[in-house]
């Protein structure tokens, strides 16, 4: 009986400890929550509850590379130029502007501070664009916001002047300093790169972060201080929150879930959820990103045959890669970018030129390596691709890979492909950007993916970036996108939607068709 | 040979599990190092950046050591490992003990929560269903725990948790869906990963309980008139823990660095869909550290339950099987 008596014993012991080791993790998590409240009735009106899709991979604005990061620094850093409707600029913390193809000079505004109470200079604003442009920055927006010439930026602080000297015409710098990536650093931050990247440095922007906790959530506070920030045509009702929590959660459906439950304020979806939100919500729909054919031209791959590309363009049906892509919510491209951006083709895209059975036989036999993303769809588009190029003969070899390996393999291109998807972000709202991966130098020292060499193309892409005169512009634009689609050098595709649900206490802008968490407000 | 046959049992019990954890913990540095090595592609080129010109390459791969010979990297790798230093993701360039240190205890939450969940539910149900259907009793109870566990049992973990969440999530509105801000959030999913093994595990029991009842030890007991609590209780018990304390101990393990799906579903933030996660992006500093702790520590709770298991018969120590 003793034996037995303390076998019972040791297994309790065991027993209580697994108990014990269980209660003590879940009071540090109980007690480490609060702002976030998980039921719907937990949050405060002062609190707006939202969802980043993973976590931010750093908060220093310049090294941002995906949609977290470009939310993040939204609240963190203002930019000194903001995109409203219809491509118009709207002071940040630039008050007035003026540019031309090789310069731009900005007014700093008088009373924006960092939240470290250091006021906002011209000079400090000269060296966080001087760091953002540097190479050894490595900031990956560097060469879409300034070219791949050599950028000046100098300050004058008795008169509140920036001044940006460019080597090159490039004439869409403005639009660049609206994009998120260009948030404006505080000296601090330039001295501490590691506490910026870990989102402790003083910011310029509405919101400081106040809790991280990786992998679960993080905590804005709106500054007190922020006495300024853009007026858009079109402004929030209400006023902005005390504070901001945005939970992560990779899981599409678990956001879903959480909004319909009342857990979240707020919520971007792309996939079949979001037809759980009908008319009874409040949302908005936005074009997250846009896609277009890229193939590899340079010697030895399929792509470099003109009429191999004419005969892919040929048998692709637009309207089935939208079924197939985004089940038919997309809308259909008139060229590499979408309606945001001012000098996008107007006219429908039409193909013109060879029939299907030629393409067939042009086609049939070619060893063709399709290189596709998989978070779009799990790769049903590019899945349709490889369809029709086996039904015309073609042995196609097709991967949809994760973004990371896209990113270098794609837009690196330091893969094995001959026809890829380009699912561009074009967060400038320009043409320069989607358009600069069809000319120039090939990755990594210029963004040419696919090797193209298109000369009327780069004639009229130099020609548009060498006047500020927007008509013009937008003339050699249109020349130029243009001049791509004769060429076969891309198919345009579809716009991938993401509709931006909100919970009814909630009132949001999307100024320039772009998701800002600052422009989340609480209604009353 | 003769001194090693007087030696007390528990030496030669501690001597062999050390030599196997050592022998484990030795495989696993060995195959994380080999994870860099083999991988296609440029480890070099994945930490620089799709953006990284050549030279910069070439300097993160000598920041990296990776231009030094191999055993030289084995050397670095394993000096690094005994100062605690288990790298830098190449991806958001933290160190992989902080996010090893992050993410462990939620993953550790819900995976002890699930064990006891499991322990506590599976043994008792199971016993109950033993002792009730004991020699041919009560057909139809047996029957329905048969097809109960075997069909919950079989269900995969995401058709549960997405279950659970539709019914008592949204429709009842009873319980947050996701997150890991409050103590109520853990309900849904530790019953997400607990269900199966419930299941699987209260059918062991059943049947270890009713080959304990049909012993001649238990005849003789029950013929003493105990009372039942102390019967079942200190006759029954102890001789049918060693198959589920073993099983749960595979079954700790396996939930340790299996609960993806339940972590995905309910938002919750483990080390398991963030390994998925490195994975995806090649982040390899991240998925060597993560499969040498989480190896670790499976080694280290099959060493536990061993040691529980001499505790409760110690004819294992000697390494002979546990009869009835």
């Amino acid at each position: 009986m003793r034996r037995v008596s303390r076998k019972w014993s040791a297994g309790a012991g065991v027993a209580a400890a697994f108990a014990l080791v269980a209660a003590c993790t879940t009071g540090g998590t109980g007690s480490g929550s609060g702002s976030g409240g998980a039921s719907g009735s937990g949050g405060g009106d002062a609190v707006v509850r939202t969802a980043f899709t993973s976590d931010p991979k750093s908060f220093d604005p310049a090294k941002g590379d995906n949609l977290n990061d470009y939310l993040s620094a939204r609240l963190l850093y203002d930019t000194l130029v903001r995109r409203d409707d219809g491509g118009v600029l709207v002071p940040g913390l630039a008050t007035s502007w003026s540019s031309t193809a090789t310069s731009v000079d900005l007014t700093v505004r008088g009373d924006a501070k960092c939240s470290d109470g250091t006021p906002l200079t011209a000079s400090v604003v000269a060296r966080s664009l001087t760091y953002f442009s540097a190479p050894e920055t490595k900031a990956p927006a560097a060469k879409q916001v300034f070219g791949t010439g050599k950028v000046a930026v100098t300050g004058d602080d008795a008169a509140a002047k920036v001044h940006i000297e460019l080597d090159h015409p490039w004439a869409d710098v403005l639009f660049g300093l609206a994009m998120p990536q260009t948030g404006i650093v505080c000296d601090a931050g330039l001295k501490d790169p590691a506490g910026m990247a870990a989102g402790k440095a003083p910011g310029t922007g509405p919101f400081t972060l106040q809790d991280a906790k990786r992998g679960a959530s993080y905590t804005f506070a709106r500054r007190a201080d922020y006495t300024w920030g853009p007026r858009f045509a079109v402004m929030p009702q209400g006023k902005p929150p005390a504070s901001l929590v945005a939970s992560v959660v990779g899981n599409e459906s678990t956001a879903a879930n959480e909004l319909q439950t009342g857990a979240l304020d707020h919520a971007a979806l792309t996939g079949p959820d979001l037809d759980r939100f009908g008319s009874d919500w409040a949302s908005t729909t936005l074009s997250s990103s846009n896609q277009f054919v890229v193939y590899n031209e340079r010697e030895g791959h399929p792509g470099a045959d003109p009429q191999v590309r004419q005969a892919v363009a040929a048998l692709i049906d637009r309207t089935a890669y939208n079924n197939a892509s985004t089940r038919g919510k997309g809308a259909l491209l008139t060229s590499i970018s979408d309606e945001t951006s001012p000098c996008v083709l107007k006219q429908p895209y039409k193909y013109e030129g060879m029939d299907a059975a030629t393409a067939k036989s042009v086609l049939n036999g070619r060893k063709i390596r399709v290189l596709g993303l998989n978070v779009i769809s799990n790769g049903a588009g590019t899945a349709y691709l490889q369809a029709i190029l086996k039904d015309a003969g073609a042995d196609v070899e097709l991967r949809n890979v994760d973004l990371a390996t896209w990113a270098s393999e794609f837009i690196g291109n330091q893969g094995q492909w001959d026809l890829g998807v380009m699912v561009n972000i074009n967060l400038s709202a320009t043409m320069t950007t989607p358009g600069s991966f069809m000319t120039g130098d090939s990755p990594p020292k210029g963004r040419n993916i696919g090797g193209t060499g298109n000369a009327d193309y780069d004639r009229e892409f130099l020609a548009a970036l060498g006047t500020t005169d927007p008509a013009q512009h937008c003339a050699h634009w249109e020349a130029a996108q243009t001049a791509l689609i004769k060429r076969y050098d891309t198919v345009p595709l579809s716009t991938v939607p993401q509709k931006n649900v909100y919970a009814k206490r909630i009132s949001a802008v999307t100024p320039g068709g772009y998701s800002d968490l600052a422009l989340l407000w609480v209604k009353g | 040979m003769a001194v090693l046959d007087e030696a007390p049992p528990w030496l030669g019990f501690a001597a062999r599990r050390l030599g196997g954890v050592l022998l484990v913990l030795t495989a696993l540095v060995v195959i994380t190092f080999a994870i860099v090595q083999l991988m296609p592609g440029d480890p070099a080129r994945v930490a620089a950046g799709a953006n990284a010109t050549p030279d910069q390459i070439t300097r993160m791969r000598h920041d990296l050591g990776l231009d030094r010979s191999v055993p030289a990297q084995f050397v670095d790798y394993v000096g690094n490992l005994l100062h605690g230093d288990l790298g830098r993701s190449f991806h958001t360039q933290e160190n992989v003990a902080d996010i090893v240190a992050d993410r462990l205890p939620y993953t550790a939450e819900l995976a002890l929560l699930g064990i006891v969940v499991i322990l506590v539910v599976a043994i008792p149900l199971g016993m109950l269903v033993a002792v009730l259907c004991q020699n041919g009793r009560r057909r139809r109870l047996d029957g329905a725990f048969t097809f109960v566990t075997g069909f919950v049992g079989s269900t995969p973990e995401y058709v549960l948790g997405t279950l659970l969440v539709y019914v008592v999530g949204i429709k009842l509105g009873w319980l947050p869906v996701a997150g890991a801000a409050t103590v109520d959030a853990l309900v849904l999913p530790v019953v997400a990963i607990s269900l199966g093994p419930v299941c699987t595990i209260a059918r062991i029991v059943r049947r270890e309980t009713a080959v304990v009842l049909g012993q001649d030890y238990f005849r003789t007991a029950r013929g003493r008139r105990l009372p039942a609590r102390r019967l079942y209780l200190r006759h029954a018990l102890p001789n049918l823990l060693t198959s589920t304390l073993t099983l749960a101990g595979l079954l700790l393990a396996g939930l340790l660095g299996g609960t993806v799906i339940a972590e995905s579903v309910f938002a919750w933030p483990g080390l398991g869909t963030r390994v998925v996660e490195a994975i995806t992006q090649r982040d390899l500093p991240v998925v060597q550290g993560v499969v040498l702790v989480l190896g670790s520590l499976a080694c280290l709770i099959n060493l536990l339950i061993d040691v529980v298991l001499g505790l409760l018969d110690p004819r294992t120590l000697s390494g002979k099987a546990a009869g009835s």
